[in-house]
């Protein structure tokens, strides 16, 4: 196991240099640069434009700048905003934490509803219930973050004492909102997903065996069917945590979270070429970490998957 | 007996419970009101520096104006320049020396006293400035020589009569010798206004609190919060829930919630952020100032302004900012008319124009806003046979369209400071936000004249012939003055809204 984990994070390194080689042209092909930025705000004259340019190292190549930018990152150093002038990487792990409770508590919310519902669905399969349920779980993905995090502001947080509008400062009462409204949005597909791979399970014959030997419906479904459904669910919401650890960009806005994705966004609007390469790369390396910590976990859940790695270390020795 | 105690009771009953009414202060004595120790914010805008000499846009300023002090202020409401660390200032004829005195009793956060060298240090430190615009000014400066401890002169390169008024922007706060030296990322946060820079967290909130050792007033809160809120709409729940006291720019079509809620005071005005079309006069069709005058009378403003503005803003009349000194707008009395609708002289222009029959022109935008005016726009030039294409970019890809010249029409906002040479940096040739690329040598002669001009009705008389030179030859096309307003708790009381968004809440106070 520990051999595939190390393959995996030498993989990521092509990743890595793809990513950030994209990133840079991307933004360099986008009409505009920094400098632009500051003159919208700011009057130069065109010698002081030429001048900042070149502070800005934006006069040669972009062959030239990526190059210069890949020697310093391999040297652990990922640059420095153009903006703030505050080291990338300080600012991208001042966000995390406000990232990470978001990502946790909006997995939790789509958790907490979609698995229920998807195994409601399957052992009602074909009933109005069934069909209800898919149908409520789709309302998360049909309704816009921005209008249901608005929502959930004039009707919960005007409302309800202790549940403020928005901000990471005011403790665990201030993850409720954005939570719900990320959560409901990744329902619609985890809910689908473990109510298929419910499905899966259930007309499997094991599960006869074990309703003859007495067990109760409940205990059936909890410990033998929905155990063996999970390997799906898993793959499903680990990808819906990788992503929102990314951020969040319009829940963030709205509910005034700061966090990552914002940071990007801000960082590709103002071309802020260090800043966005710097966090899309570090964004790349977290979903990378997390989606190896998943594949890592069906040895966990699923013992056969355990002994194929036992198998293939034999093999080798 | 029994009766004695009865009435004994009763009477004490009644006095206590007068004493009790009496005792009920009314709201608002002074005696009666405490304040919250903290005063919350909600700004719209975020803020990316605690460092004066790094932003000019009003979000900062905002913050630095509590946080710094510069020579002088400014009193956007009486138009007053107000003495700040500079207690008096002496300039020579030629407008070129100018000579301060500090005040003596001023101290840094950092518990270093003000003194001349620290003014000769902000001047090194700025001209290597990360800001553009500081660092252009203080490498205007020739020299600063410190002539005692409390008495500091400043060399221009050029004569500016506007000096003082340059000052009072807050990015020219001075900085610390000693402090920047120890600490040179966290140095210029310190400077020498009521508050300190506590916490800063980007994209959440900056904490200052109240300096025991300000020179001034000391204010009453103890600590000011601003919280960036991005969306409107949440913002002004954070007002209503009371996580907030103010919230600055509440959207403009939920002002009548504000106005509706009891607990709440809306303050509302005309901003000073002009919306105006830049026509490329480079431009081989646009270069006809003909035709540039009849897309200017073709166009009905108050519809833009309904459509893009939602009808919150004032029309403009004039590329002269209307709270800028030298303002003029008396066309008639210099043969002239203002840009109102009036498709008739619009068709006359067109006619004169080298496109009698017709034009295509390219009108480019980089906001959403801005494309629903163009669109507005477009629909009543069909009037004089002319066919504007719409083309959207953002910020960045407008800002290095204009610079390139590669446009034909952009709308564009501008903020003009009080001082009328601000105006310069539109029409004078070689500067990035001349966005119509206009050129005209006696214009840039009055500006010149202007600058150095110390007789007011000599100045004035400079920036009138510019501005009736500019609306005959129509380079620009302003629109409008957008509205903006902060809401704020009716208990909340001492801050200074200044119609630039560069308001004032070093005293502002939250009743209890």
């Amino acid at each position: 196991m520990l051999r595939y984990a190390i393959k995996r994070i030498l993989l990521m390194i092509p990743v890595i240099i793809g990513v950030s080689f994209l990133i840079f042209f991307i933004m360099d092909l986008a009409p505009g640069d920094i400098v632009d930025i500051k003159l919208a705000e700011e009057a130069l004259t065109f010698e002081e434009i030429e001048q900042l340019r070149e502070t800005y190292g934006l006069n040669g190549s972009v062959f030239t700048r990526y190059f210069s930018y890949m020697v310093n990152f391999v040297q652990g150093d990922l640059g420095t905003s153009l903006v703030s002038g505050r080291p990338v990487l300080d600012s991208y792990l001042e966000k995390m934490p406000a990232t990470i409770v978001l990502a946790c508590a909006s997995i939790f919310v789509s958790i907490m509803i979609s698995i229920p519902l998807g195994v409601y669905a399957a052992m009602k399969r074909g009933t109005f219930a069934d069909n209800a349920s898919m149908v409520f779980s789709f309302l998360g993905l049909s309704i816009p973050n921005f209008w249901l995090g608005l929502m959930l502001i004039i009707v919960v947080a005007l409302n309800v004492p202790g549940i403020p509008t928005g901000g990471f400062s005011k403790g665990i009462a201030s993850v409720i909102l954005p939570a719900i409204t990320v959560g409901t949005g990744l329902t619609a597909t985890l809910a689908r997903t473990t109510r298929s791979s419910m499905l899966d399970v259930l007309s499997q014959d094991y599960l006869r065996t074990e309703r003859a030997k007495g067990h109760k419906e409940i205990k059936v479904i909890m410990k033998y069917a929905l155990r063996n459904a999970l390997i799906p669910i898993i793959t499903i919401a680990g990808g819906q945590f990788a992503v929102t650890l990314g951020g969040a960009v319009l829940t963030e806005t709205v509910f005034s979270w700061p966090g990552v994705g914002r940071l990007i966004v801000d960082a590709v609007n103002s071309r802020d070429v260090p800043m966005a390469v710097g966090c899309i790369i570090l964004k790349s390396i977290t979903i990378g970490i997390v989606v190896l910590i998943v594949d890592l976990l069906y040895a966990v859940i699923d013992p056969r998957i355990k002994a194929q790695y036992g198998k293939r270390k034999r093999k080798q020795a | 007996m029994k009766r004695t105690v009865i009435v004994t009771l009763l009477i004490l009953l009644s006095c206590s419970l007068v004493f009790a009414t009496g005792a009920k202060e009314e709201p608002g004595t002074a005696a009666a009101t405490t304040y919250k120790e903290e005063v919350v914010i909600g700004v719209q805008s975020r803020t990316s520096s605690t460092n004066p000499t790094s932003q000019t846009s009003v979000a900062h300023k905002i913050m630095f104006n509590l946080t710094h002090n510069g020579f002088v202020g400014y009193d956007e409401r009486t138009k007053e320049i107000l003495p700040e660390l500079a207690t008096e200032w002496k300039a020579s004829s030629d407008l070129k020396t100018w000579t301060f005195t500090l005040r003596d009793d001023v101290y840094f956060h950092n518990g270093e006293k003000l003194t001349a060298d620290d003014v000769l240090f902000t001047w090194e430190y700025g001209k290597n400035a990360s800001n553009a615009t500081v660092k252009s000014f203080w490498n205007g400066v020739e020299s600063v020589k410190a002539i005692d401890d409390y008495h500091v002169e400043l060399v221009l390169k050029a004569a500016n009569i506007d000096l003082l008024h340059l000052l009072s922007n807050e990015y020219f706060a001075i900085l610390n010798r000693e402090a920047v030296t120890a600490d040179a990322t966290k140095g210029p946060d310190i400077g020498t206004g009521p508050y300190v820079n506590k916490e800063f967290f980007s994209g959440d909130y900056t904490l200052l609190e109240r300096f025991d050792r300000y020179w001034g007033e000391a204010p009453v809160t103890k600590t000011l919060r601003f919280r960036y809120l991005p969306e409107g709409t949440a913002r002004l729940a954070a007002l209503e829930n009371g996580e907030i006291d103010v919230c600055q720019a509440p959207n403009n079509t939920e002002l009548d919630i504000i106005k509706a809620n009891s607990d709440l005071v809306l303050n509302t005005w005309q901003t000073t952020a002009l919306t105006f079309l830049a026509l490329n006069t480079e431009d081989p069709i646009l270069s006809d100032p003909n035709l540039r005058l009849a897309i200017a009378y073709a166009i009905k403003v108050q519809d833009v302004i309904d459509g893009a503005a939602s009808g919150f803003a004032g029309t403009a009349n004039g590329m002269w900012g209307y709270f800028q000194y030298g303002f003029f707008d008396d066309w008639k009395s210099v043969g002239q008319s203002s840009y109102e609708t009036n498709l008739a002289t619009a068709k006359e222009y067109m006619a004169k124009s080298k496109s009698p029959n017709g034009a295509t022109l390219k009108f480019t935008a980089a906001s959403a806003w801005t494309v629903n005016a163009l669109q507005i726009i477009q629909d009543q030039l069909k009037a004089l046979n002319i066919t504007v294409e719409i083309e959207q970019v953002d910020a960045a890809g407008l800002s290095r369209k204009s610079v390139s010249g590669d446009y034909q029409v952009i709308i564009y906002s501008v903020t003009f400071t009080s001082a009328g040479s601000d105006a310069a940096r539109i029409f004078t040739p070689g500067n990035s936000v001349n966005y119509a690329r206009y050129n005209n040598a006696r214009v840039n002669e009055l500006f010149s004249l202007g600058a150095s001009e110390t007789d007011d009705a000599k100045r004035k008389a400079y920036y009138k012939e510019i501005q009736t030179i500019v609306h005959a030859e129509c380079p620009y096309i302003p629109l409008y003055y957008a509205n903006s307003g902060v809401a704020h708790s009716k208990v909340a009381e001492g801050a200074v809204y200044n119609t630039s968004g560069s308001h004032d809440y070093t005293y502002i106070k939250v009743a209890k």
